[in-house]
């Protein structure tokens, strides 16, 4: 699709960009098996336009290729009320009432309750005309330098979320996000997983039986928590939580029944337990492959403390955006701006910035911070002279004040057939818990990202042997979100025959 | 059967199709789009089984109805102009719409190619058989749908 120039790359990356905002206000996608429309009517030159609200009808599989139609009117400032034809009371059962002027259109009314087309109509058709105009997203987040000084801002654009949670898988994984409707991120969710085909261990504090199944539940201190069950059809759930408790972990599971593995998305059917204490819904659903996103992140100290915070702004689908909530370290704080879901992360601190503080940047002052390295680059190289053959250990250290964790890396180059590679030995590296990926930047550039894993060697291509010239290299491990969670000292690697 | 098949298709590319909307024709009326197309293809009665990429059938069907909708926006932004002068008629402020804007020196056509290779990630061929085009149409808006942007983002 793209040619190979570093122009060509930039305008494709430009592009996408522009896709990605350009819907990222995008409502929310109106629900087939309760969906209705309205069919409008006006003199000749008056402005006809359909709307569209939701009434409870029942099952649209059942009911074939039947849709339902409540009439409502809009006039021309877009002002919505309930046709005087509009039913109110309830009936499980849609009933053919009405024609629409479609003539393709199968006309009926579903009788529904006014509170649900009442709320429905506001959220679905934001005011244009009359009113205030929705709030608006954050794509470039910053505070203001006196409540946490500027330090860099990294974007990042998601076509599909291969893993998560460090796991990923060769074939197509369903995500669906059981929360709260009204919190939505804000507020305690769980994140299911279900993978076909993989050989993994299902592994965890405390094995609960749930109704025949052995389902090994976690529950971490700071608040998240996972389930990890084998099915009977060689499938295994996954899931991952933040806020919710060991009990309330069960009950969700106990609630899982799983689809057929045709289904499109072949995740599970969510019912809540009668005795719940909880009342979480199916949210939102989608093929990994097919999740869209993007990530804008900002980097700041806060002077006094000295204390650095990073907040990341997600835009795209929803269940990206509850992914890169719960793909990261504990947040201080998440909110939603409009479309955009704002996370905080650092330590709690009376000082610390708040998702209130966050503003859009203009697009100068994003790019100048876009340019900037990280607070680890600051310094001047590391310089440590390597021999082909020799070695030289890095510490690679976590920059997140909360953790004390430091493990090493080994490094290496090698020759195969006259060309010099550098290996990067991960073998006594210890991950943070939300390591995502390892990127490496040689010669100030990212040369590559790979699955967070320990163990296993990376190799680069640096050139034709002999390399004279030093060698820059820095290598991170970073979240979901692209924040960097563990780093090296930039490197200097100087070859010496 | 038809309308399970159907149901099922729209359930797993509904949040695409209401994106792939937003980006056509904006917020405000994406719903309605997505709808109008939806009902459409449910009311048509499609056959089913004759349908080889079900994907393709709703993209196909919301852009449809996308292009309608611009002519008929278009129509009546001319007949607002006319007959009451100052009405305005510009593009309501949001989030996106520096971004729409900037997609919205592209053809309808260019638009929904763009859309489709940038966001769906879909192949010449694949954007051919959504839009029911040949690859080399679906190549040449492409290219200059990219030349425009080029122009636009420079």
């Amino acid at each position: 699709m793209t040619d190979s120039s570093e122009a060509d790359r930039e305008l494709d990356a430009a592009i996408a960009r522009l896709v990605i905002d350009a819907g990222s206000d995008a409502p929310d996608a109106p629900d087939m098996s309760t969906l209705t429309v309205t069919e409008l009517t006006g003199s000749r030159y008056d402005v006809t336009r359909r709307r569209v609200t939701v009434a409870a009808i029942g099952s649209l599989a059942a009911a074939a290729a039947v849709l339902a139609f409540v009439a409502i009117d809009v006039d021309d400032t877009d002002t919505l009320r309930p046709a005087e034809t509009a039913p109110t009371p309830t009936d499980p059962l849609p009933t053919i009432v009405a024609e629409t002027s479609e003539p393709t259109i199968a006309s009926t009314v579903a009788e529904t309750s006014e509170p649900t087309i009442a709320s429905t109509v506001t959220a679905a058709v934001p005011t244009t005309s009359g009113g205030a105009p929705p709030p608006a997203g954050i794509t470039r987040p910053v505070v203001a330098a006196d409540v946490c000084e500027p330090i860099s801002a990294r974007e990042g654009i998601s076509q599909g979320v291969p893993t998560l949670f460090a796991r990923g898988s060769n074939n197509p994984i369903p995500i669906q996000i059981i929360g709260d409707p009204t919190d939505g991120p804000t507020g305690a969710f769980a994140l299911v997983q279900r993978f076909f085909g993989d050989d993994y261990r299902a592994i965890g504090q405390e094995v609960v039986d749930i109704d025949g199944t052995e389902a090994h539940v976690t529950v971490y201190d700071n608040g998240n928590g996972q389930v990890i069950w084998d099915l009977a059809d060689g499938s295994q759930g996954h899931l991952r939580s933040r806020g919710l408790d060991r009990d309330e972990l069960v009950e969700i599971v106990a609630g899982l029944t799983p689809r057929a593995d045709t289904d499109p998305i072949p995740g599970f059917d969510y019912t809540a337990v009668q005795e719940t204490t909880i009342q979480l819904e199916l949210l939102h659903e989608q093929i990994n492959t097919d999740v869209r996103g993007k990530v804008a992140g900002f980097e700041c100290r806060v002077v006094a403390t000295d204390y650095v915070y990073r907040i990341s702004a997600l835009g795209g689908d929803p269940v990206y955006q509850y992914a890169g909530v719960i793909d990261r370290p504990t947040p201080l704080e998440v909110g939603v701006r409009s479309s955009t879901v704002i996370v905080v992360n650092g330590l709690a601190d009376p000082t610390a910035p708040t998702v209130d503080d966050v503003v859009d940047a203009d697009p100068t002052a994003w790019l100048d911070l876009r340019s900037r390295l990280g607070r680890l680059a600051e310094g001047g190289p590391l310089v440590s002279v390597i021999s082909e053959g020799g070695d030289v250990v890095v510490a690679l250290t976590p920059i997140d004040d909360t953790s004390t964790v430091t493990s090493y890396l080994t490094l290496r180059l090698t020759t195969e057939q006259d060309v010099t590679f550098l290996q990067v030995d991960t073998t006594n590296a210890v991950l943070a818990p939300d390591a995502a990926f390892w990127r490496t930047e040689i010669g100030g550039r990212v040369r590559g990202i790979s699955t967070a894993r320990t163990g296993s060697v990376m190799g680069f291509r640096i050139g034709e042997t002999p390399i004279t010239d030093p060698i820059d290299v820095k290598i991170s491990i970073i979240d979901g979100g692209d924040f960097v969670l563990q780093s090296t000292e930039p490197i200097q690697l100087s070859p010496q025959p | 059967m038809v309308a399970e098949s159907l149901e099922s298709a729209y359930r797993r590319h509904a949040v695409e199709l209401i994106r792939y909307a937003t980006v056509m024709v904006g917020r405000d009326d994406a719903t309605d789009v997505v709808i109008d197309a939806i009902v459409g293809v449910f009311g048509g009665h499609v056959d089913g089984d004759a349908i080889v990429n079900v994907r393709a059938l709703l993209f196909r069907a919301v852009h449809n109805r996308a292009v309608d909708h611009h002519r008929a926006t278009t129509r009546r932004r001319s007949r607002e102009a006319l007959f009451e002068g100052r009405r305005d008629v510009s593009v309501p402020a949001g989030p996106a719409v520096d971004a729409r804007a900037a997609l919205a020196v592209l053809s309808l056509q260019q638009r929904t190619v763009v859309f489709l290779a940038y966001w769906c990630d879909l192949g010449v061929g694949d954007i051919a058989v959504v839009l029911g085009v040949s690859e080399g149409t679906v190549r040449k808006q492409l290219a200059r749908a990219r030349a425009r942007l080029r122009e636009v983002l420079e």
